[in-house]
C-alpha cells in the first residue's frame, strides 16, 4: 500500500466516515486503501469519525468512496481548511504548555513544602528557595505567555479582558517573589501558589478548549454532490468530459440517478427532477421545456439534455454554501452572562488595584504591592473561568446521554432567550415516512393486495414501503414484463392485464392503480407525524413562544400538517426555497429556535439563535447546526429544554456565589487583612469550591432526565 | 543530608528527561487521536476474535445512527 | 516443516521474536518456584530456627537476601521481559530490534541470578535491601540493563504504529529509572573480589537506599506491572481500556513526581523532621493517581464481568488489580507517623509487602502466563479448573499470609508500645513479643505452603499444555499497523545513523554519570552538618572485621540499629540514635525489621561470655530465643590481612583513621582480638586459638554498638 514512488505531487485528503467502531472497521478500511497503487498512508480517527489519506494526484476517490460504502459504511469528503489546522496546532501547543506547568508546578510543590517544613541543606541556604525560582521560569515565561498575550492583545485594543488580572497578578507576584529571593531572603516568595494557579488555569482552559473545538469544518458543495465527469453534446454527438470543462451555454446530457451540476434551462421536452435539495420533499417534481433547473438537483427520470446557464461556481447552490460558510464562521457568539459579569469585575479589580497602588506610593509603597498582589488573586473571577465552563461541559455530556449532542456551549444560555420556534416540515414534523391514509373509491379486494405486493415488491422507495405496509404479506404472483418507470412508478403484466402503480400526474401525493390505463384505486398517501410533535408545539405556545412552519412543500399539505400539530394557520409558510427561508428568519423574527434536517434548511439555521438537526440529516445540515439529535425524534428537545434549565440555574448560582466571594474578599484585600500569602492559599479553596458547587448542581438535578 | 546534593539534581534530570519525551510526543501528534489508539492491543489478526464486541462505549454513542433516508446525499454519478 | 522454518529464518523480519517471549516465561516458572521455596524455608524458620537444616547458607540471614531478590529479579523480573518483549512487538508492529540482543539479555539475566543464587548465601553481600549483590554482580546488572534498554529503546525507533500506546511510556519509564536508581544506589568501592562498601554513610546512605528501594518497588514491582495490566487486562476481556485519556494522565501525573518519595521507610528515625513530614505528605498524595490506575483497570471489565466467573485468567487479573488498590492504600496510611511508630519494624510491613508481591505481581503474573502460553503455542489451556484451582488455593495463601503478618505485626506493635500507669514497659522482656506471635509464624509459612502449591499447578497445567500443543511456538506473522508512520522514505542509512548517535548519547551519559557520582560523592560525604558533639570514633578495624561478618550473616534482616525518639523505644533500649552515630557506617544498618530487639546500644551491656554463648546457642541465655544457631562463627577464621584494603577504602571514602592504623591494621586488630579471647577465657570460654576466629571480632563490633562516643581528654 505504501508506495516508493516519489514522482508525483502528493496531497491530503479528509473524508468523515460513519459507522466506524472498532478494529474490523479499521481493517476494512485499510484492505480498501490497499487495492490503489496511488494511496501512500491511510490513518483512521475512530473517535472522530476522519479517515485521512495521502494520496498521488491521480488518486481515483470517487471509487474509493464507493468501495468504502460497499463496505457498509457512510462517507463523505472534507475540505481541509485551514482553520482546522491551526485549531489542532494551537491545541497541541496548548498542551505542551500545560504539561510544562505540570511539571514545574509539581516539582516546586515539592520544593516549597519541603523548604516551609525547615528543609535545607548545610553550606547551602536558601537552596530550595533556589531551585523552586529556577523551575519557575519556564512557567513564568513559556506557559503562561498565552495569557501575556490576550491581556495585551485587549489592552491594545482599548479593553480588558478576563486574562487582564491573572496576568497583573503573575507578573506582579513574579516579581515581588524575585525581589524578595534576591535582596530579602526573609521575604515571602510564591512561587508555589503561583505556578499551582497557572497549572490550574490552563488545565481547565484545555478540557473546554477541546470540547468547543470539536465540531469546526466548512462546508461545501461536495457535501450535498460530487461529480467529476459530465457529458457534453456537441454537433448531436455525445462525449464524456470533466466536470469542470463545462462552459455557459453548452448542452450537457444528464443521466438518470445523476445530480445535475450546473445551473440551466431543460432543453427535453419533460424531465422528473427530484429538488429535495431546494424543498426538502422527496416526490419528484415534473418539469417541462426551458423550465429552469438548479445545480444540487436530482435527474430521476430518463436522460435528459439541459442548456447551461450558470457553472457550478456561480450557481445558486455555490452561492448558498458560501454564504452558509460565512455566516457559521462569523463571531456571532452571544455575550454571555460570565463573560459580561467577568468583564465589569476585572474592570473594577483594576481600577481598585491602580487606586490603592496610587494612594500608598505615599505612604509605603511595599505594603501597596503587598495589596494589591493580595487583591489581584483573590479577586480574580477564577471561579467563573474554571467553574462555568464545567458546568457548561456537564451540560454537554448530560444532553449527550440524554441523546443529544450539542456542538456549541452557548446553546445552553440560548435556548432560554428563545422567542420563536421555526419547524421545518419533512422529516422534521413528519417521520419522513410513507403512510397510505385514504383509498378510493371503496377498500381493495383480494387480488389488488396481492398485485400491490408483488409490484412493489423490490423497490425501496418510500411510496412502495408505503403500498406493502398497506397490504401486508400477500402471496406471489407471476408478472410478466415488469418494468420501473424512473420517477413515476412500476409497471407489469398479469393474465393479459397491463397494471400500473404510478403517482398521479393531476395531484402531488396521489398513486394511482391503473388497469389498462384506467384508474382502478386511488391512494392517499401521507407524511407520519412525529408522535411527539403535538406537545411540544403546546409546550412552545404555553411558555409564550410563537410557533412556525416553514416548508418548500405545497400549501395544502403544509396546513394540513400544521392543523394536526396545532399550529395557527397564519404562522404556517410554504413553497419556501432555502433562500427564502433564511430571509424570513433574518428579516421577521428574532431570537429564533430552527429545527430542520435538509440541505435546505441550512442557511435558516446559520441565522438562528439556536438550530437543531434531525436524526436524519443532510450532512449540511448537521454541520449547519449547533445542536443535533442522535436517537429519537423531537421527544428529545424536551431534554434539551430541561438541560439548558438546570445549566443556566447553575450559572447563574455559581456566578453569584463567586461575585460575592470576590467582592468579600477584595474588600479584605483592599483594607489590608489579607497578606499575598493567603491571598494565593484562599484563591484556590474558593475556585475548588465553587467548582464542586457547580458540580453537584450540574449532577444532582434530574428533572426526569438521563 | 548533604547527598540531597546528588538526589536532588538527579531526579530533576530525571523528571525534565521525562518533561522531554512528553514535549516531543506531544509534537509527534501522540496525544491525537486516543480513540483509534485504545484499540492498539487488538490490532493483531491473529488475535482478532470477536471484534463486535470490542465497541467503546463512547464512539457507540457518538455514531450518528444509520437511519434510512430519503435520499443518499453525496452521492456522485459514476 | 524445515522449508518452513527455511522460509521464516530468511524472513525474520516479518515475524514477532516469540522465541524470547517463551524463554522468558520458562525462566518465571523456574526461578519462581526457587524464589517460593526459598520463601517458605525462610518462613518456617521463624517458626521454627530448625529448618535451616544446619546450613550457614540456608540460614535465615542469609536466605533472605536470596529470597528477595529471586522474588524481585528472577521471578518478577523475567516475567516483566516475557510481557515486554511480547507487548512491545506486538505494539510497535515490528520485531524485536536485535535477536543478539534479546539473546545476551536473557542469558546475561539468568547468570546473573545464578551468580546471586551462588554469592547471596555465600553470605557476599552488600548489606543493603534489594541491592545486596556485590560489585561485578551490579555491573553485569548495569551491563545487561543497558542492553536491554538498547534492545528496547531501538525497537520503539524502529516501530511502524505512529502511536506509542500507553504500556510503552510505562516500559520506558521503568528501563530508565531503574537504571538510573540502580547506578546511583550501588556506586561503592571494592576492598575485594567479592566485598565493597558503598561511597554514602550512615544517614545519607539510608536516604539513597531508601530513594532507591521505594522507587525499585515504584519502577520495577509498579509501572511495569500497569504496563502490562494496560495491554493484558484489555486482551483477556477483548474490551479496550475504560479510559484511555486518564491512563494517559494518570502515567504522566505519576511520572512528574514520583520519584520524591522514599522518606516514608524512615519515619521517627533520626532523619531530619522536614524529610519525614515531606515523605508522609507526598506518601499520601500519590494515593489518587494510584487508585486512578486501579479504577481503570477494573472498570476495563465493564460489560464483561460475567468472564470473572468463567476464566481463570481475569479471576487473578482481578484479584491482582484489587491487591494493588489495597496495598497503595494501606502505604499511604503507613506512612503517617502515628501508624509508623505502630507498624514499623514489625511483621505489620512484611504483610504489607507480600500482598502487593503475592497479590499484585504474583497474581499479574500467573494470569499473564496463564494468558500467554496458549497463544504462544496456538492450543488451548490444558485445564481451566486446574487453573481456577490454582485461584482459589493461591489466594487463600495470600489472605492466610497476610492476615496472619498484619495480626502478628499490630499485636507485637502494640506489646512494644505498652506502658503501664508508672512509666514502665508492660513487656519489658523483647522476647515476650516474639513468643506470643511466633504461632503466627506458623500460619504465615502455611500460607507460603498454600500459594506454592497453587504455583506448582500452574506448572504442571502449563507443561501440559506444551505437550498438547502440535506445532510447537507459533511463528506469527506481524500484521500491517493500523496508524503507520509516514514518511517511511527517509533514507535507511540516515535512520540507521540517528539510531546510532542516540545509542551513543545514551552510553556516553551513563558513563558520564557513573564518573562523575564517583568524583563528587566523596566530597558531598562531608559530614558538615553533623553537630560537634554527636560526631564518634570510627570503628576498630577489629570491629570493622566484626561488623562486616554482622552484614555477611545478614544480621541486619532481623536487627535494627534505630532507636527512635518515641518513648516506648528509648525505655526499652535507650537513648534515641542520632544521625552522628552512624556518620561513617557504610552500609548504614539503621534495619527495618526487629524480629530480635534493636541492638544500638547492646555495646558494653553483656559480657563477652553472654554473647559467646548466645551466638552458639541462643536458647542457652534467652530460653524462648527464635534465633538460630550460629557455630561456624567458631570454626571460621576472620580474615585479618584483608584488613589492609578495607582500611584503605574506609580513609579514601572519608573516615578518618590515622595513617599508621591505616598502615597496619591487621596486626592492630589481632592485638584487639587477642585481648578479648584473654577475656573470654578468664570468663570460661575453651576454644582452641579463639583469637583467630570470627566470634571475637563480631564480639569486638557488639561491644562497641553504641560506644563510640568521642572521648574529650583524648
Amino acid at each position: 500500500m505504501i508506495s516508493s514512488e516519489n514522482t508525483a505531487r502528493v496531497e491530503d485528503l479528509l473524508f468523515r466516515v460513519e459507522g466506524m467502531h472498532c478494529i474490523k472497521c479499521i481493517r476494512k478500511i485499510q484492505s480498501v486503501g490497499s487495492h490503489f497503487q496511488s494511496l501512500r498512508g491511510l490513518n483512521v480517527h475512530l473517535g472522530e469519525h476522519l479517515v485521512t489519506l495521502e494520496a498521488r494526484e491521480d488518486f481515483p476517490v470517487e471509487d474509493f468512496m464507493e468501495e468504502i460504502r460497499a463496505e457498509g459504511f457512510k462517507i463523505v469528503t472534507l475540505p481541509k481548511s485551514s482553520n482546522q489546522d491551526l485549531i489542532k496546532l494551537n491545541q497541541k501547543k496548548l498542551l505542551m504548555r500545560i504539561g510544562v506547568a505540570g511539571f514545574c508546578a509539581g516539582n516546586i510543590m515539592l520544593l516549597a513544602v519541603a523548604a516551609y517544613l525547615g528543609a535545607s541543606i548545610e553550606g547551602w541556604p536558601g537552596l530550595f528557595t533556589y531551585l523552586s525560582a529556577l523551575i519557575f521560569t519556564p512557567i513564568l515565561f513559556y506557559s503562561a505567555w498565552p495569557l501575556f498575550e490576550s491581556s495585551w492583545a485587549s489592552i491594545k485594543s482599548g479593553g480588558v479582558s478576563i486574562d487582564s488580572p491573572i496576568a497583573l497578578a503573575l507578573v506582579g507576584g513574579s516579581a515581588l517573589s524575585f525581589y524578595n529571593l534576591i535582596f530579602r531572603t526573609e521575604g515571602p516568595t510564591y512561587f508555589d501558589s503561583l505556578s499551582m494557579f497557572v497549572f490550574f488555569l490552563m488545565a481547565s482552559r484545555f478540557a473546554v478548549h477541546r470540547i468547543q473545538t470539536k465540531y469546526i469544518s466548512g462546508i461545501t458543495t461536495k457535501d450535498v454532490f460530487d461529480q467529476t465527469r459530465a457529458v457534453l453534446v456537441e454537433n448531436g454527438r455525445a462525449r464524456s468530459v470533466k466536470s469542470e470543462e463545462i462552459k455557459v451555454d453548452d448542452l450537457v446530457r444528464v443521466g438518470p440517478n445523476a445530480f445535475i451540476g450546473f445551473d440551466g434551462h431543460l432543453e427535453s421536452e419533460e424531465a422528473v427532477i427530484d429538488d429535495a435539495f431546494y424543498t426538502g420533499e422527496f416526490l419528484p417534481k415534473i418539469r417541462a421545456k426551458l423550465d429552469k433547473v438548479f445545480a444540487g438537483t436530482k435527474n430521476v427520470g430518463g436522460s435528459i439534455d439541459i442548456k447551461v446557464s450558470k457553472v457550478l461556481k456561480d450557481s445558486r447552490i455555490s452561492s448558498l454554501v458560501s454564504n452558509l460558510n460565512k455566516s457559521l464562521q462569523s463571531k456571532t457568539a452571544i455575550q454571555t452572562l460570565a463573560d459580561r459579569g467577568a468583564f465589569y469585575l476585572t474592570l473594577a479589580i483594576i481600577l481598585a488595584a491602580a487606586v490603592i497602588l496610587a494612594y500608598f506610593s505615599l505612604v509605603n509603597i511595599e505594603e501597596g504591592v503587598n495589596r494589591v498582589l493580595a487583591l489581584l488573586v483573590v479577586a480574580c473571577p477564577c471561579g467563573l473561568a474554571i467553574a462555568v465552563p464545567l458546568a457548561q461541559t456537564i451540560g454537554v455530556k448530560r444532553a449527550f446521554k440524554n441523546k443529544l449532542l450539542i456542538k456549541n456551549v452557548d446553546v445552553l444560555e440560548s435556548m432560554g432567550k428563545i422567542k420563536n420556534v421555526v419547524f421545518d416540515k419533512t422529516g422534521t414534523l413528519t417521520l419522513g415516512l410513507m403512510k397510505v391514509s385514504k383509498v378510493a373509491p371503496g377498500a381493495l379486494n383480494s387480488l389488488e393486495k396481492d398485485l400491490i405486493f408483488n409490484l412493489e415488491e423490490k423497490s425501496e422507495h418510500p411510496i412502495a414501503l408505503a403500498l406493502r405496509k398497506f397490504v401486508g404479506k400477500r402471496k406471489s404472483l407471476d408478472l410478466r414484463l415488469f418494468k420501473e418507470l424512473p420517477g413515476l412508478g412500476v409497471s407489469a403484466v398479469f393474465k393479459d392485464d397491463q397494471y400500473m402503480l404510478v403517482s398521479s400526474k393531476k395531484s402531488e401525493g396521489f398513486v394511482e392503480l391503473r388497469k389498462n390505463d384506467q384508474v382502478l384505486k386511488t391512494f392517499y398517501l401521507e407524511d407520519q407525524i412525529d408522535p411527539d410533535a403535538k406537545n411540544l408545539v403546546s409546550k412552545f405556545q404555553t411558555d409564550g413562544i410563537e410557533t412556525y412552519i416553514l416548508s418548500g412543500d405545497k400549501k395544502k399539505r403544509a396546513l394540513e400538517l400544521g392543523k394536526s400539530v396545532g399550529i395557527d394557520k397564519k404562522n404556517i409558510f410554504f413553497e419556501k426555497s432555502p433562500e427564502q427561508k433564511e430571509s424570513f428568519i433574518k428579516n421577521e423574527l428574532v431570537d429564533t429556535l430552527y429545527i430542520g434536517d435538509g440541505v435546505n434548511d441550512s442557511l435558516a439555521m446559520s441565522q438562528s439563535l439556536v438550530s437543531v438537526s434531525m436524526l436524519s440529516s443532510a450532512d449540511v445540515a448537521f454541520k449547519s447546526s449547533k445542536v443535533h439529535i442522535l436517537n429519537g425524534g423531537l421527544g428529545a428537545l424536551h431534554s434539551l429544554l430541561k438541560v439548558s434549565e438546570i445549566s443556566v440555574q447553575t450559572m447563574k448560582i455559581i456566578i453569584l456565589i463567586s461575585l460575592i466571594y470576590n467582592i468579600v474578599f477584595a474588600f479584605f484585600a483592599a483594607f489590608g487583612f489579607i497578606s499575598p500569602l493567603v491571598a494565593v492559599i484562599i484563591m484556590p479553596l474558593s475556585s475548588v469550591t465553587i467548582t464542586f458547587l457547580g458540580f453537584y448542581l450540574m449532577t444532582s438535578q434530574n428533572k426526569g432526565l438521563q | 543530608m548533604n547527598v540531597l546534593i546528588m538526589t536532588i539534581p538527579v531526579s530533576l534530570t530525571l523528571g525534565i528527561l521525562f518533561l522531554l519525551f512528553f514535549l516531543s510526543a506531544a509534537k509527534d501528534d501522540q496525544f491525537e487521536n486516543l480513540d483509534t489508539s485504545a484499540q492498539l492491543p487488538f490490532s493483531d489478526d491473529e488475535e482478532a476474535g470477536n471484534n463486535e464486541e470490542l465497541i467503546s462505549e463512547d464512539i457507540k454513542k457518538q455514531d450518528v445512527s444509520k437511519k434510512k433516508k430519503l435520499e443518499t446525499p453525496a452521492d456522485g454519478s459514476k | 516443516m524445515d522449508q518452513n522454518k527455511l522460509e521464516v529464518t530468511q524472513n525474520k523480519s516479518k515475524f514477532y521474536d516469540d522465541k524470547t517471549v517463551k524463554w522468558f516465561v520458562w525462566a518465571t516458572m523456574a526461578w519462581g518456584l526457587i524464589a517460593f521455596l526459598a520463601g517458605i524455608m525462610a518462613a518456617l524458620q521463624l517458626a521454627y530456627w530448625k529448618f535451616n537444616l544446619d546450613l550457614s547458607w540456608l540460614t535465615f540471614g542469609r536466605l533472605r537476601p536470596l529470597h528477595t531478590n529471586a522474588a524481585i529479579f528472577a521471578f518478577a523480573g523475567n516475567a516483566i521481559f516475557a510481557g515486554i518483549y511480547h507487548s512491545t512487538q506486538r505494539l510497535c508492529k515490528v520485531r524485536m530490534f536485535s535477536d543478539v540482543l534479546s539473546k545476551i539479555h536473557f542469558w546475561g539475566w539468568q547468570l546473573i541470578i545464578v551468580g546471586a543464587a551462588i554469592t547471596l548465601p555465600l553470605g557476599f553481600t552488600q548489606g543493603k535491601e534489594y541491592a545486596e549483590l556485590e560489585w561485578p554482580l551490579d555491573i553485569a546488572i548495569a551491563l545487561i540493563w543497558v542492553i536491554f534498554a538498547i534492545n528496547f529503546f531501538m525497537t520503539l525507533w524502529t516501530r511502524k504504529e505512529k502511536h506509542m500506546y500507553v504500556a510503552l511510556w510505562f516500559y520506558i519509564s521503568t528501563v530508565i529509572t531503574v537504571a538510573v536508581l540502580h547506578i546511583f544506589n550501588s556506586i561503592a568501592l571494592p576492598t575485594s573480589f567479592m566485598n565493597s562498601y558503598p561511597v554514602y554513610a550512615g544517614i545519607q546512605d539510608a536516604l539513597v537506599q531508601w530513594w532507591y528501594g521505594h522507587n525499585a518497588v515504584a519502577f520495577f514491582l509498579t509501572t511495569p506491572f500497569l504496563g502490562l495490566m494496560y495491554y493484558y487486562v484489555p486482551k483477556a476481556v477483548n474490551r479496550p481500556v475504560y479510559s484511555y485519556r486518564l491512563s494517559i494522565i494518570h502515567f504522566w501525573a505519576l511520572i512528574f513526581i514520583y520519584i520524591w518519595a522514599g522518606p516514608h521507610h524512615l519515619l521517627n528515625t533520626a532523619l531530619p523532621e522536614w524529610a519525614q513530614t515531606l515523605g508522609m505528605v507526598f506518601s499520601i498524595m500519590l494515593w489518587a493517581p494510584s487508585w486512578g490506575g486501579m479504577i481503570n483497570g477494573l472498570l476495563t471489565l465493564r460489560g464483561a464481568w460475567h468472564l470473572l466467573r468463567t476464566s481463570p485468567v481475569v479471576k487473578f487479573f482481578v484479584t491482582a488489580i484489587t491487591f494493588y488498590g489495597m496495598v497503595t492504600f494501606e502505604g499511604p496510611l503507613l506512612s503517617i507517623k502515628a501508624v509508623s511508630s505502630l507498624g514499623h519494624y514489625t511483621d505489620w510491613i512484611v504483610g504489607h509487602v507480600h500482598s502487593g508481591t503475592l497479590g499484585w505481581n504474583g497474581f499479574m503474573i500467573f494470569g499473564m502466563i496463564y494468558y500467554l502460553v496458549p497463544k504462544l503455542f496456538d492450543t488451548k489451556l490444558y485445564s481451566n479448573k486446574l487453573a481456577t484451582t490454582h485461584f482459589w488455593i493461591g489466594f487463600a495463601g495470600l489472605l492466610v499470609y497476610y492476615i496472619s503478618m498484619l495480626s502478628a505485626g499490630i499485636t507485637q506493635g502494640l506489646m512494644w508500645m505498652a506502658i503501664d500507669s508508672s512509666g514502665k514497659l508492660v513487656y519489658p522482656d523483647f522476647v515476650e513479643t516474639v513468643t506470643r506471635i511466633v504461632p503466627l509464624y506458623g500460619v504465615r509459612a502455611f500460607g507460603g505452603i498454600l500459594y506454592l502449591i497453587g504455583f506448582v499447578f500452574m506448572i504442571y497445567n502449563i507443561w501440559k499444555t506444551v505437550k498438547s500443543s502440535r506445532g510447537g511456538l507459533v511463528q506469527t506473522l506481524i500484521p500491517e499497523p493500523i496508524q503507520p508512520r509516514l514518511h517511511e522514505e527517509k533514507e535507511t542509512f540516515h535512520r540507521k545513523l540517528e539510531g546510532k548517535v542516540f545509542i551513543f548519547s545514551i552510553l556516553s551519559f551513563v558513563a558520564i554519570a557513573v564518573g562523575s557520582a564517583i568524583e563528587i560523592i566523596p566530597i558531598l560525604s562531608m559530614n558538615s552538618y553533623i553537630k560537634a558533639e554527636d560526631t564518634v570514633e570510627p570503628f576498630t578495624p577489629l570491629e570493622l572485621a566484626g561488623r562486616d561478618i554482622y552484614i555477611k550473616e545478614g544480621c541486619y534482616t532481623c536487627h535494627s540499629q534505630m532507636i527512635r525518639d518515641l518513648p516506648f523505644d528509648t525505655i526499652r533500649f535507650g537513648k534515641a540514635s542520632t544521625i552522628g552515630e552512624s556518620m561513617y557506617n557504610r552500609p548504614f544498618q539503621w534495619g527495618s525489621k526487629r524480629t530480635g530487639p534493636d541492638l544500638s546500644r547492646v555495646g558494653k551491656k553483656y559480657p563477652h561470655l553472654w554473647h559467646y554463648r548466645h551466638m552458639l546457642n541462643p536458647r542457652d541465655v534467652i530460653s524462648q530465643s527464635i534465633m538460630p544457631n550460629y557455630p561456624w562463627l567458631f570454626e571460621n577464621k576472620t580474615d585479618f590481612y584483608s584488613l589492609r584494603r578495607k582500611i584503605s577504602v574506609m580513609k579514601s571514602l572519608g573516615v578518618p583513621y590515622p595513617d599508621e592504623l591505616v598502615a597496619n591494621p591487621d596486626t592492630n586488630a589481632e592485638e584487639q582480638a587477642l585481648k578479648i579471647a584473654n577475656e573470654l577465657r578468664e570468663q570460661g570460654a575453651v576454644m582452641p586459638q579463639l583469637e583467630r576466629k570470627e566470634i571475637v571480632a563480631l564480639i569486638a563490633y557488639l561491644q562497641a554498638l553504641g560506644q563510640k562516643a568521642k572521648k574529650e581528654d583524648k
